[in-house]
Order: structure tokens, then C-alpha cells, then sequence
């Protein structure tokens, strides 16, 4: 008994004091929350979704509570909420294209289905901002509301048939196109082995991913954590073309990505290289800040050495 | 007292989000399922893919130099040489991304080689299946089957380098099924002689085989064998014939002639060697007393091929003393006394016992690969 109470005094002690020092130390302006210019437009169920869970860190309505003003705190949900916010805005949700919105979308279900959003940190702190199988259920439903078939899609042939034109007439590119983080086009992608094929009915495409030799070798010998330095992986990107008999066929050649393995040259990016280049002319994407947004969305599949599209038994 | 617990909260949980942050890439030792790769399909390049919704399945169209040849030529001509290779997997979710559908269980593989068919001046085919689950509606339809294959478009990719296979060069191998008791082979044996005088500088490697079905009629040749009888009936099911007969004359497993036929079997090697082969076949080897290691290292896609060691004595006499060449004294050149199929890996070695009358002269050593599906010959050589 005697013992208990003098543990209890002295905790109340180190609380009181610890309260009293902290108290005076509170940061006065954490983050600003700048005007709401252009707020995502979905169901409201969706949207109080949204609010509870994310709005924190990825609108322009963060609120700060006390104790996100703490010492330490207060630098860690600065930096978590710019950072979230270069990410995505759903207060300035307009000024993003169509296809971006619809793709942040997809990314936002399968970033919280793996358990990496919100951010396990944040909703230690904020239990309210969990987001339950239930929540999950109502995201997805709406996702699956905006699925568009795209069978028989007169454009899209088209599309098909002026590049394939295009790319008859015109020969090759000389030089080797060149990403921001130095990662080149690999012109021997072709002769590498097939990793696998997905077929994505968010976005409307169909993809084949290639190994080359040191991939191929570490995924047969189940050796992927880490990969080794010298893996590669290619993914050539395609629209789907549909013809209402359930077939799909490869449309337009929209894009080939690389992840290149190399622990020490990109330990930014989670021991991988990112890169991508658009169309027959092979453009580079983005920007140079490209690579870090593909890392952190390659977190989902950290389970498969970051690799999504590793062949799996379900 | 409640800004106190809040305080123990908030101390508490900036320890957990160090621990997390300091933790974000490490993977925990869950198993993972990696599935084992089916079809190994080095050496091939992808044409196309495609996905069939109703049926659950996604496909890969792969070929051979000389398909990718065809697809970037765009003549719109299919020609004898071209080998396509159709890889149909199921399709299951991709757990680590809703939105995504992934290659899953290997379902079929189906192959087709053309073939040049001389009798109607155009090209044949021929269609083999592995992996194949229970026979569906779908792939009974083999004309059907190889009408898709031949009629798939290549897809559009972006910039890559032709892969080279055509420094492979071409070759012959001529295969004689012939008989000491057939009146009709001794020809054949001739035009063996002279395919293997006319053509002493190039890849054209010719063997025969002394089958054992004329034994009965009254000669019995002592150098044929019940095993060569038997791989003369696999050419009749590889190359759709009826019956077996003497002299058949095979031109790189691809191709059947009567043994004599010489304008057509010249014609057919010619072809053959201009082509670019698929592997390549490398031979060394070691004799110890009676003992040959055969050494060998292949390039290319080896799947489903076996690799066959011809043990061939290069020059034989017989003096006929029954049967439909009697009172013949009849010649021979390359008989095979011996064929060993081996197991193929991208190399490796092999032992043969040596015949009592083996001499280093007199006998020669072939070595060619075969598909076991399509019978086609995809790399020969000689050990030097």
C-alpha cells in the first residue's frame, strides 16, 4: 500500500512537471491552413470519410488540437501535413486533371487497404481518424461506381490505328532517353523474361512486366527481400481496346516504367530506382520529384519487396 | 487529472510513432507465396497479349526470331521457320492493389510451328498443346486455334533492340529410314553419298537409319534396330503421314521425302540452311579406352527439346544374299549404330559405350535437338 501511494505521488510529480514545461513551450502556429480554392466533389458519405481520416494532413482544414502544438509533436505534424498536402489537396482537388483525380482515388483505397494510410503514427494519436473495413467497403463502392466500360470505343481505335501509323513513318529515337534520377531506356527490355501480365479496370489498361536476368533469378529463388542491386523490372503500359464479346487487346502504347535496383544509389526511394517515359517517343514524366511519389505509393507492396506485380498465390 | 492522462497518451504515442517511423521498411516475416514460374520463355519475344474476360484468362503470344521477322517485315506472308508459342494463365486478383488483375495458374501452352509443304507449294502447320487442363470447346478447334495465332497483330512497342538469333546460322540434318531388304533404298543410300560430297562445306549433316520391318522378308539387315522403326512412326505422327515406308528421307524433323527425291531434298536443304536456327549446339568430347564423354553447351530456348547423340559409323558393304536385293553388294554411308537421347540443360555431359568394331576413322559422332511436341530439329552438329 505504502509503496503504490509514493509511486502515485511521484508520477503526479514528474506529470505536474512535465506538464507545467511543456505548457509554456506550446508552438503558437503549427501550420497555416490557406483559402479552400477548388474541394473534391464526392457522396457525402465519402466525403465525411475523407474528412475524419485524411483532412488533417490533405486539405487546407487541418486542425490542430493542443497537443499537436507540443514540443517534437509540433515538428512532426508540420512535416506530415506539408508533406501530405505536395501529395494531394482536397482543397485544391480542381486543379487536377480528370484522369489524376481519379487515379489519386484508387491509390488512396489501396494505400489504406494495406494499412499505410492514414499514417499508422497519426492514428495512434487520433483513434477517430481509423479507417475500419467498413469505411474501406464505402470507398470501394464508390470506386466501383466510376469504372467506365470502354467496349467497342471508336476513339480509342483510332487512337490505336494513328500511332501504329505514326510509328511506322517515323524512325526510331536516336538517343536513348534519360530520366531525372539518371535512368535510361533500356532498348533490351524485350529479350527479358516476362514477369507477369496485369489487366487494371481502373484505369482502363493492360500491362506486361519484364525481368531482366537478376530479377528473374532472385523472384525464382524467392530471394526478394531485398532484391538484389542490378535488378530491373519494365512495364510497358497499353489502353485496352474491348469488343463486347470479352475480349481485350492492346490499344495505344501508353507508357514503359523501370524500377531499378541499387540500395545505395536510390536509398531515398526505398533501395529503388523510379522512372517512366510517355508514348512511342518515349518522353520523361513529371517531374524530378516523380521517383519519391512512386516510392511512397510502392509501400503498399512492401510485403513484395515493392514490387505490386510479382505473381502470387491468392 | 484528464490533461495528465493526455499527456501520458501523447509521450506514449510519440515513442510508438519513433518506433514505426524508424521501422517503415522493414517487412515482417510473413511467408511470402511467390509462384513457381511455369513456362520459362527465354529465347522468345512477345508479339502480343491479350485478356478473355468471359473465359478468366490472360494470354501471352510470344515467337521466334523468325516470327518477330515476320511481324516487322509486315510482307504479310507467314514463311516455313516461324514458331509461335501461346501462354494462356488464369486471371486472379492482385491482392496488393484493388483495381488490378494478374497473370495466376498456367493453363496452356500452345505451340505453332510452319512447316514448308512442298506437295501444295504452301506453308503447313503444325500445333502441339502442353499443360492443357481438360479438352474445352474452346481449344478444340485446332484450325481455329492456329487461325488466331497466325492472325494476332503485334502490339506497339516502344523502342527495342531486335534480338540476333540470326547468328545462328542455319543447317540440315537428313534423316534416311533405308533397309538392306528394301529393292528401292540402294538410290537413296546413293543420294545420301552424294547430299554429303556436294555439301563437304556447309552445316548439311546426313544420318541413316536401317529399319527392322523388311527383317522378315528374307534378308535380315544387321544394322537395323526396333528403336529406329519407332522413331520413324513419331515422324508419321509429327508430320501427319499415314504409314511408314522406305527410303523417307526427313529434312530437320520439319519435312518428309521419298528418300530418292533428289530435287526436292536438295531444294529442301537449301532452305533449311539459309534459315537461322533457333539454338546452338556446341560438342566436345573425351575418349577413354571404350568410353566417349560427350561434353555439350546449347544457347537458346531448350524447353520441352531433347537433345540426341548419333553414334555413326561413316562407311559400310554388304553383300546381299537374299531377299529383294539378292546377289546386290550393296554400300553405305553414315549408319547410325547407336542414338542416345539425353536430357537437355544448357550443358552438361554424356557417356557412350563404344561398339567392339568402333574405329576413331571410321565413325563420327552427331549431336541435334529436337522438339518433342513439334519433332522439329532446332540445332545439329558434329563432334569434331
Amino acid at each position: 500500500m505504502m509503496k503504490w501511494s509514493t509511486l502515485k505521488i511521484i508520477t503526479g510529480l514528474v506529470a505536474t512537471a512535465v506538464v507545467a514545461v511543456t505548457a509554456v513551450s506550446l508552438s503558437n502556429e503549427v501550420v497555416a491552413n490557406p483559402p479552400v480554392t477548388g474541394e473534391i466533389k464526392v457522396p457525402q458519405e465519402v466525403k465525411q470519410l475523407l474528412e475524419r481520416a485524411c483532412y488533417d494532413c490533405h486539405s487546407n482544414e487541418t486542425n490542430i488540437r493542443w497537443y499537436d502544438k507540443l514540443p517534437i509533436a509540433s515538428a512532426i505534424v508540420s512535416r506530415d501535413v506539408q508533406e501530405g498536402r505536395k501529395h494531394f489537396n482536397f482543397s485544391t482537388w480542381d486543379s487536377l486533371s480528370a484522369n489524376e483525380q481519379k487515379s489519386l482515388l484508387w491509390e488512396m483505397y489501396n494505400m489504406a487497404n494495406a494499412g499505410r494510410m492514414p499514417l499508422p503514427a497519426y492514428t495512434a494519436i487520433h483513434p477517430q481518424s481509423k479507417v475500419s473495413a467498413a469505411d474501406l467497403t464505402v470507398l470501394k463502392n464508390y470506386l466501383n461506381t466510376t469504372i467506365v466500360s470502354a467496349i467497342n470505343d471508336t476513339a480509342k481505335v483510332q487512337a490505336a490505328a494513328k500511332q501504329r501509323m505514326q510509328q511506322v513513318q517515323q524512325p526510331q529515337p536516336g538517343n536513348l532517353r534519360v530520366y531525372y534520377n539518371g535512368i535510361q531506356h533500356m532498348p533490351d527490355y524485350h529479350s527479358w523474361q516476362v514477369m507477369s501480365t496485369t489487366s487494371r479496370f481502373d484505369n482502363g489498361s493492360m500491362r506486361i512486366m519484364y525481368a531482366n536476368a537478376i530479377a528473374m533469378e532472385a523472384i525464382k529463388r524467392k530471394e526478394i527481400h531485398p532484391f538484389p542491386d542490378g535488378a530491373i523490372i519494365a512495364k510497358l503500359v497499353w489502353e485496352k481496346l474491348e469488343d463486347g464479346e470479352g475480349n481485350v487487346r492492346p490499344g495505344k502504347f501508353i507508357n514503359i516504367q523501370y524500377m531499378v535496383r541499387d540500395a545505395q544509389q536510390f536509398k531515398d526511394t526505398d533501395g529503388w530506382g523510379y522512372a517512366r517515359f510517355d508514348g512511342p517517343a518515349l518522353k520523361p514524366y513529371g517531374t524530378a520529384t516523380e521517383p519519391s511519389k512512386c516510392a511512397s505509393c510502392h509501400k503498399a507492396a512492401a510485403t513484395t519487396g515493392f514490387v505490386f506485380d510479382l505473381p502470387t498465390k491468392n | 487529472m484528464v490533461t495528465y492522462m493526455k499527456a501520458m497518451q501523447l509521450v506514449f504515442a510519440v515513442f510508438l510513432a519513433a518506433g514505426i517511423l524508424s521501422s517503415c521498411n522493414e517487412v515482417s516475416g510473413k511467408e511470402l507465396n511467390i509462384r513457381e514460374y511455369a513456362f520459362n520463355d527465354s529465347g522468345l519475344q512477345v508479339i502480343t497479349h491479350w485478356i478473355n474476360e468471359k473465359a478468366g484468362t490472360m494470354s501471352v503470344l510470344y515467337g521466334n526470331a523468325a516470327a518477330m521477322e515476320y511481324h516487322a517485315s509486315d510482307t504479310g506472308k507467314h514463311a516455313a521457320g516461324e514458331s509461335y508459342t501461346l501462354a494462356t494463365y488464369k486471371q486472379q486478383d492482385n491482392t496488393r492493389w484493388y483495381g488490378s488483375k494478374i497473370n495466376g495458374e498456367l493453363q496452356q501452352l500452345e505451340t505453332v510451328s510452319l512447316e514448308p509443304r512442298p506437295e501444295n507449294a504452301g506453308t503447313g502447320y503444325r500445333i502441339s498443346y502442353e499443360n492443357r487442363r481438360q479438352a474445352s470447346g474452346a481449344t478444340a478447334d485446332t484450325t481455329g486455334r492456329v487461325q488466331t495465332i497466325l492472325d494476332a497483330k503485334v502490339s506497339l512497342f516502344p523502342y527495342y533492340k531486335r534480338s540476333t538469333p540470326v547468328d545462328n546460322k542455319g543447317f540440315a540434318l537428313v534423316e534416311l529410314f533405308t533397309s538392306e531388304g528394301c529393292s528401292s533404298c540402294p538410290p537413296a543410300d546413293k543420294l545420301l553419298e552424294k547430299l554429303q560430297q556436294d555439301n563437304a562445306s556447309q552445316p548439311v549433316y546426313v544420318i541413316a537409319y536401317h529399319v527392322d520391318y523388311w527383317d522378315h522378308q528374307g534378308w535380315k539387315d544387321r544394322f537395323s534396330d526396333r528403336a529406329y522403326t519407332e522413331r520413324q512412326r513419331s515422324y508419321a505422327d509429327w508430320l501427319r503421314v499415314e504409314s511408314i515406308y522406305t527410303p523417307q528421307a526427313v529434312v530437320n524433323g520439319a519435312s518428309e521425302y521419298v528418300g530418292s527425291d533428289e530435287t526436292r531434298i536438295v531444294k529442301a536443304v537449301t532452305s533449311e540452311v539459309n534459315k537461322a536456327a533457333d539454338n546452338t549446339l556446341t560438342l566436345t568430347g573425351q575418349q577413354q579406352d571404350r568410353q566417349l564423354t560427350v561434353n555439350y553447351e546449347l544457347t537458346g530456348q531448350t524447353r520441352n527439346k531433347t537433345l540426341f547423340l548419333a553414334l555413326v559409323q561413316k562407311h559400310a558393304a554388304t553383300q546381299v544374299m537374299a531377299g529383294e536385293n539378292e546377289g546386290r553388294a550393296l554400300t553405305h554411308v553414315q549408319v547410325v549404330r547407336q542414338l542416345l537421347p539425353v536430357e537437355v540443360k544448357p550443358s552438361g555431359h554424356a557417356t557412350i559405350s563404344l561398339p567392339a568394331d568402333y574405329t576413331k576413322d571410321g565413325w563420327e559422332l552427331i549431336g541435334f535437338l529436337q522438339h518433342t511436341g513439334t519433332g522439329r530439329i532446332t540445332a545439329a552438329t558434329r563432334l569434331n
